[in-house]
């Protein structure tokens, strides 16, 4: 016979890890909906948005409620994808609301890929935009540094408590500076090499989810994530341009 | 060769968003695969924002159906593979107008990123739609 309480506390833990590391809102409440059913609870309503999460049901009779703040953290795609299948075995059956909840921990202990990869994935990923951008050899060769160096920039400042605002306006600056002044000093195309290590700060994950969100009609969620991708856009245009402004808009 | 280059951007950002090394790669190629259809249309001779409507069916497609086959999100695919596809580029250039004060050719640029960037929304969602459409109508196949 499974708790309330270790119930409720249990898909909290499998909703909030899957909202902080970047699911749509409809995945969030869909597993927490089939959780919830697999251990025998009766009238399940689950609620997700970026920054809120409820859950409501009926065990035995009794009915209960609980509340998260969620404030979301980095993208883990890997955590998604083992909460995604824990819940597939948990619905088959195979976990005790007790297991769950210890492989749950495990999850929320999964390690980040390395700082030195999570570099080299930028600067590869710096180094394609390039030439998909149609820029030449050395274009490329550029943006793979600066691509690197924005990175281990953004890696640090992600360690203090700094507003995601600020922080991009930071990039931003960082990354049209290192260009326009890269292309004062060696050939390479400014603009080509700004554009490519631009793409690193740009709010994919935001943007995906808010399509999806308004999409599947959770409007709440898509109207956060869509403010949160165009405040994200503006804030870097802000840091780059105000950079380009100050050396003369020289390209 | 676009496509070579669009697998590496994804390939990139797959490591940024942690997908598991062994789905590394697959994430990569639905970014490449997008990649490719776009080269393709440009070099047909379609515009830029219908090649980026191909573009991002293809690869929404490709992410969905990878999804089902290795059991995981689609998400995991999704995202990586349709970031090299946001018009980066054209907003870059619209804030540059803007400070060079040539307003219309701020409001071109402006308006291109509208478009594309509404050709990949459009993609996404009628591949996600149809998707779900089919996942709904197996489920009622195996209720009655």
């Amino acid at each position: 016979m499974v708790e309330h309480d270790t119930l409720a506390r249990t898909v909290t833990k499998a909703g909030m890890i899957l909202l902080e590391n970047g699911a749509e809102t409809n995945r969030v409440e869909d597993t927490m909906q089939r959780l919830c059913k697999a251990y025998g609870a009766t009238i399940v309503d689950t609620y997700a948005t970026p920054t809120l999460l409820i859950v409501s049901f009926t065990l035995n009779g009794q009915l209960v409620h609980n509340i998260k703040r969620i404030h979301i953290q980095s993208t883990n795609l890997a955590r998604i994808d083992a909460v995604n299948s824990l819940s597939r075995q948990a619905c088959a059956g195979l976990l005790s609301c007790q297991q769950l909840d210890e492989k749950l921990d495990e999850v929320k202990a999964y390690r980040p890929y390395s700082i030195p990869a999570r570099i080299l994935g930028a600067s590869v990923c710096t180094f394609g935009f390039a030439l998909f951008f149609h820029g030449t050899l050395p274009d490329a060769i550029c943006s793979f540094v600066i691509g690197a160096v924005v990175q281990a920039f953004m890696i640090m400042l992600n360690r203090y408590h700094i507003s995601a605002v600020f922080r991009n306006i930071l990039g931003g600056a960082l990354l049209s500076g290192l260009s326009v002044t890269a292309s004062r000093f060696i050939p390479v195309t400014g603009s080509t090499v700004s554009i490519s290590v631009l793409m690193l700060l740009v709010p994919g994950l935001a943007i995906t989810n808010a399509i999806r969100d308004s999409v599947n009609g959770d409007l709440v969620a898509g109207l956060a994530r869509g403010l949160e991708s165009i405040l994200t856009a503006i804030s870097i245009a802000v840091g780059s341009g105000f950079i380009l402004l100050l050396l003369g808009g020289g390209l | 060769m676009s496509g070579l280059y669009a697998f590496l951007a994804s390939l990139g950002f797959a490591v940024l968003f942690n997908v598991p090394k062994n789905r590394l790669f697959y994430a990569g190629l639905a970014g490449g695969i997008g990649g490719s259809v776009y080269g393709f249309a440009l070099y047909c001779g379609s515009s830029e924002t219908i090649a980026l409507l191909y573009a991002s069916i293809s690869l929404s497609m490709v992410s969905e159906i990878m999804a089902r086959l290795l059991r995981c999100p689609s998400t995991m695919f999704l995202i990586s593979a349709l970031i090299p596809f946001v018009p980066g580029g054209g907003a870059y250039y619209t804030v540059l107008s803007i400070i060079e004060k040539n307003n219309e050719l701020a409001l071109h640029y402006g308006l291109s990123v509208i478009a594309q960037a509404g050709a990949i929304v459009l993609g996404c969602v009628l591949v996600t739609g149809a998707f779900a459409m089919i996942r709904s109508f197996e489920i009622h196949r195996h209720k009655a």
